[in-house]
């Protein structure tokens, strides 16, 4: 498949960038790496006539670190840019390994971090080409009125499936957002609608210009793990992210947040995560939060790979898992 | 024996152009003026077409052709005599989501797929059949008209005396196994260029297994004689069995040149391969068969249902291969098996590795631990009692001319410390084998051979002009090994020339194991024959007679007397100023000594010239909290004949390896009304590098084969078929559940585990 007809604009400020998108409005889409986007347009699943791609702007793509600020990474950084950065391998685990969890290699050279967060959201009744679509109604997602995932309902149920995303919630990062206005900063969080048609909040002449990560709490840990058929290539069928911080002598939790992802229409921040704080490390404090995790977690039959009751029952195991796996590398922390 | 070039690793002759980017696959030809062609697909898997309407795409700028049905001659064809069950262009009904129904020709892709969306059609609806077990119900909707009940066709192999051989058995076991569609997944998708020359002729560059095969698919189809069409194969980028077959779209890109009298040129999609080419055939497998206690297989009884999609394809050997590969390769007395093949609205089977060889064996091999554990005897040793050997004669009148498949159960055996930890290991930890043995060469059709030509240049360079067909396995290097070793040259003296009709004599190409046989034992004939006549031009100024020459490592010299002798260089030299005829040019052709009606029609006898034996162990460690299972080792032993170059051997025994692995756990087609949900390489799991055993050790056996050249057998094909069942046994070991329907998922395994209650 080709690629539909556009016209590529490369503008060289945020400014002009923000203003071009809200210019164009519904006409326009911003572009970072494209890995995501590229393969939804050869779908002729968006037309746009404009494509902003961000790559001319200068210095999008710095990431820098300094222990009061945390990290901050420039909208055009890649995955690769985090997972080969030393610091943020030392500081941020479950950053690391959601970004090497995403795609392949050659994918994390090409996508963005920002790119990541505004992945769109997947179904397998959306996500083919023009002719699995033909001779069929469309479905919300695509302009229609039905949804084909789950009957009579009256809204879209595709599911955000970005790995980025999960780490990012747990971590508690805010990102900056250009407007032609005023650029305003917001928790990551409220990126996100929950409507699996429009998935993100942004408005028209808004793009991710930076997202900012707090710095590491003493003796804290973290981790990523992700469920999926092979071990490269496949998007998530289950992502869960676990940040936590322990006290002084290792005894009890003094924080702790966990993020799902691939198990709704939108990346899941588990609130019931505080309630660890003060708790000792011991299964029947942990318990609850699984249970918790398992009840937030709505995956539906959308995804190819693994049934959507697989999916979730794997969630207090993988989560688990993952919560051991943040333990140990918070123990080992100062 | 000792070789000079036979047995070493010399790197595939393919490597350095594929490593620099130079070689020159489909994509890559570009002839002047030439056209570009996009096929319109029907979105239905079943509907009349009430009409079509081309001229929007006709008038649209940059288009120079549009075709439908009833633009060409309304040709009934099919891949072999039992089906001419399709147009090349649909009409009057589309019977699969893929299926073809226009086609475009344009100065460019982007025009073409312009042009498609301009095309109009009108479709009704039909009720469509997806199961094979609704579309042989009575009142289903019939696929064509002419084939009641849907069925394509029908097999019955039989021999001994099924009834009493059971009567005779102390345990029967009945057991229902089913597999899924698989695809090929090359690399590089299917296409060509044709070019309709003004004299009437075509000549085709093409990525296909089989030139030769492929110029006679497309001859009545077009109406053209053979020797009016010419194929040119490019360089090819993997076929697995997905391109031997002639397609629909080969016939437009044809019809499309001779319109407009341009090349045309079509590259299938990604998702085109997935929908409009083949699949490995799903299938639903009865098995029943009777043991004595003491472990002696007696009787089987295989029932078997084949769903092969919209068309019959070459499928209908599939059931007979199948059918032959439970005969294989233990002893068993009376046989029994019943196979029905059915038409349903989905894309087309096909032969794809082994061709009905793994969904049985899986089966069966999948059984008969079930059964060695109820008798109470190692799944080892009832495998080795039960072994077909060197010279056994078979029931159904198949010729064992070499095999050491008792020695391969040994090798897996003894590589997985088998005694020391068959059910021995822990919970979650497990090893099992899996067995098989594979036709080497088999012949679908008369004159199935293969032939060669070798012709000596002024200065003693060896040109190989053969028929055969190199698509990516290196089998242009093993006969170039073959033949420097039997004329004695150097090898890099030798050059190959394939590929094209013209230029090349008669090779029925790469299908059915048989490349290395047929290829090979024709150059080594023609060989000998250049042979004869160098030793004979040679050995009066050596002053012996030629029996007392031989010809090595680049010299002809008195025999065991390496000293006493001249180059070969030298050799051609004498020849031709001796005023001998030019150029040296020897011949050679080999065909299997096989019956095509056991091939075709299932009669008793040989239907492969020889067979390969094959026994593989698995070890996994199965997660039993989320299903997950990981493949720690897959050790093969592959009782392949001579081995001819052991690196190429290793590397088809890891592709076939992973080709298993994809079948075990993860290649399916999903779909919904016939639509396939997965046809890209991010929905289509094929196992990556990550997903493969830590280990994948070879153990090759070397058994001298009678009919190979140089005594090889087949290594590749065989190598994939007892994967499955492998590791469906290691995964019974590690976790005692069993999952008969493939793929094996975790949850899958979960819902096993569950069943199985309170163990887990």
């Amino acid at each position: 498949m080709k690629l539909p007809k556009f016209q590529y604009i490369a503008p060289k400020s945020t400014k002009e960038a923000s203003s071009l998108l809200k210019e164009h409005g519904e006409k326009a889409i911003a572009v970072a790496g494209g890995s995501d986007l590229l393969v939804n347009l050869k779908n002729r699943l968006k037309s746009p006539e404009y494509l902003i791609d961000l790559k001319a702007i200068p210095k999008l793509d710095k990431v820098t670190f300094s222990k009061s600020e945390g990290l901050t990474i420039g909208a055009m950084a890649t995955l690769r840019d985090l997972i080969e950065n030393p610091v943020v391998r030392e500081n941020y685990p479950v950053l690391v390994q959601a970004a090497e969890s995403v795609g392949t290699p050659q994918l994390q050279y090409m996508g963005t971090v920002a790119g990541n967060l505004c992945l769109d959201n997947r179904c397998y009744y959306y996500n083919q080409s023009p002719l699995w679509h033909a001779g069929r109604d469309a479905c919300f997602k695509l302009g229609g009125k039905v949804c084909y995932v789950v009957k009579g309902s009256k809204v879209c149920y595709s599911t955000y499936c970005g790995d980025t995303a999960p780490a990012l919630l747990a971590l508690g990062a805010t990102i900056k957002v250009s407007d032609p206005v005023r650029s305003k900063t917001m928790p990551l969080q409220d990126l996100y609608s929950g409507d699996g048609k429009n998935p993100n909040t942004l408005k028209a002449g808004q793009f991710i210009t930076e997202i900012s990560v707090p710095p590491p709490a003493g003796k804290s840990g973290s981790a990523y793990m992700k469920l999926r058929r092979r071990q490269a290539i496949d998007f998530p069928l289950l992502g869960v992210a676990v940040n936590i911080q322990l006290d002084g002598k290792g005894n009890t939790f003094a924080s702790a947040s966990i993020a799902l992802t691939a198990a709704e229409r939108k990346p899941i921040l588990i609130a019931e995560a505080s309630k660890l704080k003060g708790q000792s490390l011991s299964d029947g404090a942990i318990a609850e939060v699984l249970e918790a995790a398992t009840s937030q977690a709505h995956p539906v039959e959308n995804l190819l790979g693994l049934p959507p009751s697989y999916r979730k029952q794997m969630v207090k195991i993988y989560l688990k898992r993952t919560i051991d796996q943040a333990l140990q590398s918070a123990q080992k922390g100062k | 024996m000792d070789f000079e070039v036979i047995g070493k690793n010399i790197p595939n002759l393919s490597a350095p152009p594929k490593a620099q980017g130079r070689s020159k696959y489909l994509d890559d030809i570009k002839l002047q003026d030439m056209l570009y062609c996009k096929v319109l697909r029907s979105p239905y898997p079943h509907a009349k077409i009430l009409s079509i309407d081309t001229s929007r795409a006709k008038s649209h700028p940059g288009v120079k052709a549009v075709i439908s049905g009833y633009d060409i001659p309304p040709i009934k064809w099919g891949n072999t005599h039992q089906g001419f069950d399709q147009y090349t262009l649909a009409i009057d009904k589309v019977r699969y989501v893929g299926d073809h129904v226009a086609a475009v020709a344009a100065i460019d892709e982007e025009t073409a797929e312009e042009a498609l969306d301009l095309i109009k059609v009108e479709y009704e609806p039909l009720p469509a059949v997806f199961d094979p077990l609704e579309s042989m119900k009575p009142g289903a909707s019939l696929i064509h008209e002419d084939r009641p009940g849907n069925i394509a066709n029908h097999i019955l192999k039989s021999f001994g005396d099924v009834g009493r051989g059971f009567q005779e058995c102390d345990l029967i076991r009945e057991d229902t196994y089913s597999t899924v569609p698989n695809n090929h997944a090359p690399m590089e998708p299917h296409g060509d260029i044709a070019l309709w020359n003004s004299d009437g002729s075509l000549t085709m560059w093409a990525t296909c297994q089989s030139p030769f095969m492929l110029r006679r698919g497309l001859c009545s189809p077009l109406g053209l004689a053979e020797d009016k069409v010419r194929i040119i194969r490019s360089e090819v980028g993997g076929g697995f069995g997905g391109k031997v077959e002639t397609f629909p779209f080969q016939l437009v890109s044809a019809h499309l040149s001779r319109l407009t009298g341009r090349p045309v040129k079509i590259i299938l999609t990604r998702e085109e391969v997935f929908i409009g080419t083949r699949h490995r055939h799903p299938t639903i497998i009865k098995l029943k068969t009777g043991f004595k206690k003491d472990g002696t297989l007696v009787a089987q009884d295989g029932q078997y249902i084949v769903d092969c999609g919209a068309h019959m394809g070459l499928g209908p050997l599939m059931m007979l291969i199948s059918s032959y590969m439970l005969m294989l390769p233990y002893i068993l007395p009376h046989f029994r098996f019943e196979g029905t093949r059915v038409y349903t609205n989905k894309p087309v089977c096909g032969p794809l590795r082994g061709h009905g060889a793994p969904q049985v064996r899986f089966a069966m091999e999948s059984q008969l631990d079930m059964i060695a554990e109820e008798l109470k005897i190692d799944p080892i040793e009832i495998r080795i009692k039960n072994a077909i050997y060197t010279g056994y004669k078979h029931p159904a009148k198949q010729e064992i001319f070499s095999c050491s498949f008792k020695e391969d159960i040994q090798a897996v055996a003894k590589a997985l410390k088998w005694k020391e930890r068959k059910g021995k290991l822990p919970e979650g930890h497990g090893i099992g084998i899996g067995c098989s043995g594979l036709f080497c060469g088999v012949k679908i059709m008369f004159h199935a051979g293969g032939s060669a030509v070798i012709s000596i240049s002024v200065d003693g360079g060896v040109n190989i002009h053969s028929g055969g067909t190199d698509i990516g396995q290196g089998v242009d290097t093993v006969v170039a090994q073959i033949v420097a070793e039997e004329l004695g040259c150097r090898f890099e003296d030798i050059h190959m020339i394939t590929g094209d009709t013209l230029t090349v004599p008669f090779d029925f190409g790469t299908f059915g194991s048989g490349v290395t046989l047929r290829m090979g034992n024709a150059a080594m004939n023609a060989a000998r024959e250049v042979k004869k006549q160098l030793l004979e031009a040679v050995a009066p100024r050596l002053e012996v007679s030629p029996q007392e020459l031989e010809a090595r490592g680049g010299k002809i010299f008195v025999r065991g007397q390496p000293d006493k002798g001249i180059s070969f260089k030298e050799a051609v030299k004498i020849y031709r100023y001796a005023g001998n005829p030019q150029p040296i040019v020897g011949r050679g052709y080999w065909e299997p000594d096989v019956e095509v009606g056991v091939m075709t029609a299932g009669k008793d006898g040989q239907f492969s010239p020889t067979y390969a034996f094959i026994a593989q162990g698995a070890e996994v460690k199965v997660d039993k909290e989320t299903g997950e299972v990981k493949v720690l080792k897959v050790i093969t032993a592959d009782e392949c004949g001579q081995i001819l170059n052991p690196t190429m051997v290793e590397g088809q025994l890891d592709g076939s390896v992973f080709g298993g692995l994809g079948m075990a756990f993860y290649e399916e087609h999903p779909h919904i009304d016939g639509k396939y949900l997965n046809t890209s390489f991010l929905d289509y799991l094929i196992p990556t590098s990550l997903d493969g055993p830590d280990e994948m050790p070879s153990l090759m056996i070397e058994t001298l084969d009678p009919k190979g050249p140089y005594g090889a057998k087949e290594a590749g094909e065989g190598n994939l078929v007892p994967t499955t069942p492998a590791i469906a046994n290691a995964i019974y070991d590690a976790i005692g559940v069993r999952i008969n329907e493939l793929p094996i998922t975790p949850d899958k395994i979960l819902k096993a585990l569950e069943r199985k209650g309170g163990k887990a």
